[in-house]
C-alpha cells in the first residue's frame, strides 16, 4: 500500500521539501565548523609567540565538536518540526499521516548521514591546518590516532546516536505539542522518580542494557535501532488520529 | 462518479455541532458554490472534505473513497484557504517548484504566466506578502495544481474588485479548457452567480438546499402592488420577505405561481419580478427571534 504511485509521489515530494528546508541549517553549521580549524590554527600560532613551551595538538577535535553540534542542532530541529504551526505547513500539500511519519524517518536518516559525512569531510581541513602548524613550529606535538577502522566505527556510532537523540526529540515533541501539561508533568515525574532507589536502578539497568552491555557493535546497533524505531512508532500512534487545525 | 458524497455527515466540536447530518452529493466537473452565513459550517465542511478533520459520525467520500488519511483521495484534491502557511523560508519560486512534485497534473507554464499577470516575483518570500498578494498567490497554486477537486475557501478575500474580476475570468477560462470539480465558498454570491453551476446552501451546519443556479434564479418572485390585493393573495404562499411602503407591499414569495395566478396579478397591476439568487439565499437563512426561518 505504501508503494502505490500517489504514496511514492507524495513521499518523494515531502522528503525533498523538508530536506530543502534543512539546506540552510547545514550551510550555516558547516560554515561555522569549517572555520573552526582555521581559527584554531591562528589562535595556536598567536599563542606560540607568548607561550614558547610545547603544545599538544589533536587532529580529531573537529569530529567531537561537529558530532555534538549536529546532535543538538538536529534534536532541536526535529522537536520544533512537530509543533502545530510546522505540521500545518506540511499538510498544505497532499500528504497523509503515514507519509508524514515515514517521510520524517527518511529525512532524519538523511540528515544524520549528511551531518556525520559533512563533519567527517571537515577532518582533512583540521589535519591540514595541524600539519601546517607542525611545519611552522617544531615543538608542536601532533596527535593523530585516527585509523580507517576506528573512523568507520565512530562514523556508524555517531550516526546511530544522532538518529537516537533526534528520534527522541521528535517523539517528545509530538506528544508535548499536543498535550503540553500532561507531557511536562510526566517528564518531571519520571525525572524525580529516579531519586527512588528501585526506579533509579531500573533506569540505570535500561541505560546499561542499551549502551554498555556487550561490546559488539552489532549488538549495540540492534538495540539502538530498536529504540529508534520505537521512537518513531510512538509518535505515529499520536499522529494517526490527529486533525489538522488551522 | 460523484466528486463528493456526504452521508449523514456530522462534525461536533465540544458542545458545538458544526455539521449536522449533511447528506448530498456533488457531480464531477462542475463549479459549485458553497454558500452560507458566517458560522454556517462552510469551512468545517471544506476541511472535512480535504481530510484535515475527521467526521464525528456519518461519512464523506471524495471520488468514491473516504477522505480522512486516504492518500488516494487526498492526492486528487487541493484545499486553498486564506490563511495558508508555507515554510517561512520559502520564496514563491520555491513553492511553485514543489507544486509539480506533489501534483501530477501541475502546470508550471501556467504558474509562470499567472505570476506575471498578478505582478508577483519568484524571489518574494510568501510570509512577507500582503494579504491580497497572498490570496493572489494561493489562487495561482489552486489553479495550477489542476487537481480534480479544488476546494477554494473564500478565494477572493482581500482582493480589490478589478483583481476579483480578473480571477473569475481566469478561473472560467481555465475550467473551460480543463474541466474539473471546483467548490467555491464565498459571501460574494452576486459576483459568482454567473460562474456557478450549482449552489449548496447550508445554515447552522444543515443543508438548506442544493440546486442548480438556473433553478435558484427561478426560485422566488417579488410581487409589488397594492396591499389589499397582495395581502390576501400571499396568505397560502411561502413568503420569503415582506416590505410595506404605505398602501403598497413588496412581497417575496416562492415561485409556484400558476398561469391563473399570473393573470390575476397582472389584471390587478401587480408587478412580478425575479428575486436574485443572493436574496433568495439571504431570505432562506434569515432567522426570526424564535429561531424559525423567516416567512411572513
Amino acid at each position: 500500500m505504501l508503494f502505490n504511485e500517489n504514496y511514492k509521489r507524495s513521499l518523494t515530494a515531502f522528503t525533498t521539501d523538508i530536506l530543502r528546508g534543512f539546506r540552510k541549517v547545514f550551510m550555516v553549521v558547516f560554515a561555522i565548523l569549517a572555520a573552526l580549524p582555521v581559527v584554531n590554527a591562528i589562535a595556536i600560532a598567536s599563542l606560540k609567540k607568548w607561550q614558547p613551551q610545547a603544545i599538544i595538538l589533536s587532529s580529531n577535535g573537529m569530529l567531537g565538536i561537529g558530532f555534538f553540534t549536529m546532535l543538538i542542532t538536529l534534536s532541536i530541529s526535529f522537536f520544533v518540526s512537530t509543533s502545530n504551526s510546522e505540521i500545518l505547513t506540511q499538510f498544505v500539500w497532499p500528504i497523509n499521516r503515514k507519509v508524514y511519519a515515514v517521510g520524517n524517518f527518511l529525512v532524519m536518516s538523511a540528515c544524520a548521514l549528511i551531518s556525520v559525512s559533512g563533519v567527517s569531510a571537515l577532518l582533512p581541513v583540521e589535519v591540514l591546518s595541524a600539519r601546517i602548524l607542525k611545519a611552522a613550529f617544531d615543538d608542536l606535538i601532533l596527535v593523530n590516532n585516527i585509523t580507517f577502522e576506528n573512523f568507520l566505527v565512530g562514523f556508524w556510532i555517531s550516526f546511530c546516536y544522532i538518529m537516537l537523540f533526534s528520534s527522541f526529540s521528535y517523539c517528545l515533541g509530538m506528544y508535548f505539542f499536543r498535550h503540553k501539561i500532561i507531557t511536562t508533568v510526566l517528564l518531571i515525574l519520571l525525572a524525580n522518580l529516579s531519586a527512588v532507589p528501585a526506579i533509579g536502578s531500573f533506569y540505570n539497568a535500561i541505560y546499561a542494557f542499551i549502551f554498555e552491555e556487550g561490546t559488539s557493535i552489532m549488538l549495540f546497533s540492534v538495540k539502538v535501532w530498536f529504540a529508534i524505531l520505537l521512537l518513531h512508532i510512538l509518535p505515529y500512534i499520536q499522529l494517526r488520529r490527529m486533525e489538522v487545525r488551522l | 462518479m460523484k466528486a463528493v458524497e456526504c452521508s449523514a455527515l456530522t462534525k461536533k466540536f465540544a458542545k458545538t455541532t458544526a455539521l449536522d447530518s449533511l447528506t448530498f452529493s456533488l457531480d464531477e466537473n462542475k463549479i459549485i458554490g458553497l454558500i452560507g452565513r458566517n458560522g454556517a459550517g462552510k469551512t468545517t465542511f471544506l476541511k472535512t472534505c480535504a481530510g484535515y478533520i475527521k467526521p464525528t459520525s456519518g461519512e464523506i467520500k471524495v471520488f468514491g473513497e473516504k477522505v480522512f488519511d486516504n492518500m488516494n483521495a487526498i492526492s486528487k484534491l487541493i484545499y486553498i484557504y486564506d490563511d495558508i502557511k508555507y515554510n517561512d523560508s520559502l520564496r514563491l519560486g520555491d513553492i511553485l517548484k514543489l507544486g509539480p512534485l506533489y501534483y501530477k497534473d501541475w502546470n508550471s507554464d501556467f504558474a509562470v504566466k499567472l505570476l506575471k499577470r498578478f505582478g508577483l516575483k519568484d524571489h518574494m518570500k510568501y510570509c512577507k506578502l500582503s494579504r491580497g498578494m497572498k490570496t493572489q498567490f494561493n489562487i495561482i497554486v489552486g489553479l495550477c495544481s489542476r487537481a480534480p477537486l479544488s476546494l477554494l475557501d473564500e478565494p477572493t478575500l482581500g482582493l480589490d474588485a478589478a483583481v476579483r474580476k480578473d480571477f473569475y475570468n481566469i478561473l472560467l477560462n481555465d475550467y473551460m479548457e480543463h474541466p474539473r470539480t471546483i467548490i467555491i465558498s464565498s459571501h460574494l454570491l452576486s459576483e459568482l452567480e454567473n460562474l456557478l453551476e450549482e449552489i449548496v446552501l447550508i445554515d447552522n451546519g444543515k443543508l438548506v438546499l442544493h440546486k442548480s443556479v438556473e433553478e435558484l434564479q427561478e426560485y422566488g418572485v417579488y410581487l409589488n402592488g397594492r396591499s389589499d390585493i397582495i395581502g390576501p393573495f400571499i396568505k397560502d404562499k411561502q413568503v420569503l420577505s415582506l416590505r410595506k411602503l404605505g398602501n403598497s407591499i413588496i412581497a417575496g414569495i416562492k415561485n409556484d405561481l400558476s398561469d391563473a395566478d399570473r393573470s390575476y396579478l397582472s389584471a390587478n397591476n401587480v408587478d412580478i419580478s425575479k428575486i436574485n439568487v443572493e436574496d433568495v439565499c439571504i431570505y432562506l437563512t434569515r432567522k426570526r427571534e424564535d429561531g424559525e426561518p423567516y416567512a411572513f
